[in-house]
């Protein structure tokens, strides 16, 4: 993982080869079998596709099998199911996933314009709508049907800049109080800038191998208990309900499912947190809280690090930073090395099972994985 | 005043309305066909876009709203003035239609009481 920051000044294949080459270098391999790569917005920022043999060649890996795997701000988790999907096939044996994303050195609204790309262009784009808007529309919905303040909200971007004080690969390592997000400047109403996500660059990659080849790479192997991908309408007004996100529902209880557990039994959680409202509503749709209650486990301290269920233990993508098509990766990484005891300073005691869901458009794609410690 | 119409599909099998059209029904998988709609309905949810994409940076702020459309689809679009006015539940009637990309008004402003 190179760490997210708005003035990297490195460009895609920088960022991808750093993060891929930390991949590659910890497990110690000499080949891999086919690169998996998840990005949104290179072509319309960079005006560069074609980067599976674009990465491929700035690692000297010319010659693999590559897939650019595109599911707007879920790319990166999408990539990294496409990756375990093909490890299932039991025809290749080393697999690298990665995910990247240059946003800084571009004009505000030129990156809006480029997530919008993850909405309908003809009926939605086109009224001059963002994706902070989108999901500000939630968020004036989500505190109408269910009476909950905006106070209560608030304390999701606080629990992640919090976090990231202790990750030095986060883009906002500062802390902040409820007041100071509810006096930040309104971006969309109700949203203001410190429930959004930032613009910034980075890469994460990781290496996946059958669980009996694992231990050959690394003493502490991390399972892929589970790794599911499900969709929703594209657009938002389509959905008979705007509060739960019904992608991560189905995605999320097919990943219990497959994993032969419930939500009681994980005690570690990366969300999808680009806004504020997003984070409680996960909480909420993969299963630990009921609607409208998501607030509650962060008003008992439940997500803290010390807590029952760790939440965004790296800062989440609120303070870690959201570089779109990479954060999928992120977060999957970062589970593991929760689960693996090498997450340093942001390190919780106990964990062993750790979910991460990266959600792409407003719900449309959401990819859920189940992480699991091999003992 | 004449009432302009939204043009959107509706499922034989379940009823369900939608603003885009899908193969199917998304519902239901059932078969859809084409229907009009009067433009008038009251607000779902709304804000106020104050950092708008390319090509909209003159006109920010402005109000884009989910809306309820009467006995037929929810839809999004454009909410003529400032916002202040704008409530969850707040009546509006379609001012304008441009392939698609709709723009309301509240029902109970000046505008709206010219007779065509």
């Amino acid at each position: 993982m190179t760490p997210v920051s708005a003035g990297s000044g490195k460009s895609l294949s920088d960022l991808f080869v750093e993060a891929a080459t930390q991949a590659i270098d910890d497990a110690g391999i000499d080949k891999i079998d086919s690169l998996y790569v998840g990005n949104m917005m290179s072509g319309f920022l960079q005006n560069q596709e074609h980067l599976g043999a674009l990465m491929a060649t700035a690692l000297g890996r010319q010659g693999v099998p590559t897939y650019k795997v595109e599911g707007a701000c879920a790319s990166g988790g999408v990539a990294v199911n496409a990756g375990a999907k093909a490890l299932l096939s039991g025809l290749e044996e080393i697999i690298l996933v990665g995910g990247v994303e240059k946003m800084s050195g571009y004009t505000t609204p030129e990156v809006t314009t480029g997530l919008m790309m993850a909405e309908d262009r003809s009926k939605v784009a086109s009224t001059g709508v963002t994706f902070v808007g989108l999901n500000a529309m939630i968020a004036r919905e989500y505190m109408h049907k269910y009476s909950v303040t905006h106070e209560s909200i608030a304390q999701f971007p606080v629990l992640c800049h919090q976090n990231a004080l202790d990750n030095p690969r986060a883009q906002f390592r500062k802390k902040i109080s409820v007041r100071e997000v509810l006096e930040s400047p309104l971006v969309a109403d109700p949203l203001r800038l410190f429930d959004c996500s930032g613009m910034g660059d980075g890469a994460a990659a990781l290496v996946l191998a059958p669980g009996d080849a694992a231990r050959k790479y690394t003493d502490s192997p991390v399972k892929i208990a589970a790794s599911t991908v499900a969709s929703d309408t594209l657009s938002l007004h389509q959905r008979p309900e705007l509060t739960t996100f019904q992608a991560t529902t189905m995605a999320s209880d097919r990943a219990y499912q497959i994993a032969g557990i419930t939500p009681a039994d994980v005690n570690l959680l990366e969300v999808h947190d680009a806004f504020s409202i997003l984070g409680v509503m996960a909480l909420e749709d993969l299963g630990f809280a009921k609607k409208g209650t998501g607030t509650k486990l962060l008003d008992e301290g439940e997500c803290a690090r010390d807590g029952k269920l760790p939440t965004n233990s790296f800062g989440g993508l609120k303070a870690r930073g959201h570089p779109v098509g990479a954060s999928g990766v992120y977060q999957i990484s970062e589970v593991a090395l929760q689960l693996k005891n090498e997450a340093g300073n942001c390190q919780v005691s106990r964990a062993e099972i750790g979910v991460a869901q990266s959600v792409g458009g407003i719900g449309a794609t959401v990819a859920t994985h189940i992480l699991r410690r091999m003992n | 005043m004449a009432t302009l119409q939204i043009t959107a599909y509706v499922c034989q099998q379940c009823g369900w309305t939608d603003f885009q059209l899908a193969a199917k029904c998304p519902r239901c998988h059932g078969d859809v066909s084409q229907s009009t709609f009067a433009g008038t309905g009251k607000i779902a949810t709304f804000t106020v876009i104050r950092y708008p994409p390319k090509g909209f940076e003159n006109q920010s702020p402005y109000v884009v709203a989910i809306i309820e459309i009467e006995n037929g689809p929810r839809v999004v679009g454009r909410v003529s003035g400032s916002g202040d006015e704008v409530k969850i539940g707040s009546a509006v009637a379609l001012k304008s239609n441009t392939r698609g990309t709709l723009e309301f008004q509240l029902s109970n402003s000046a505008s709206c009481m010219r007779v065509v």
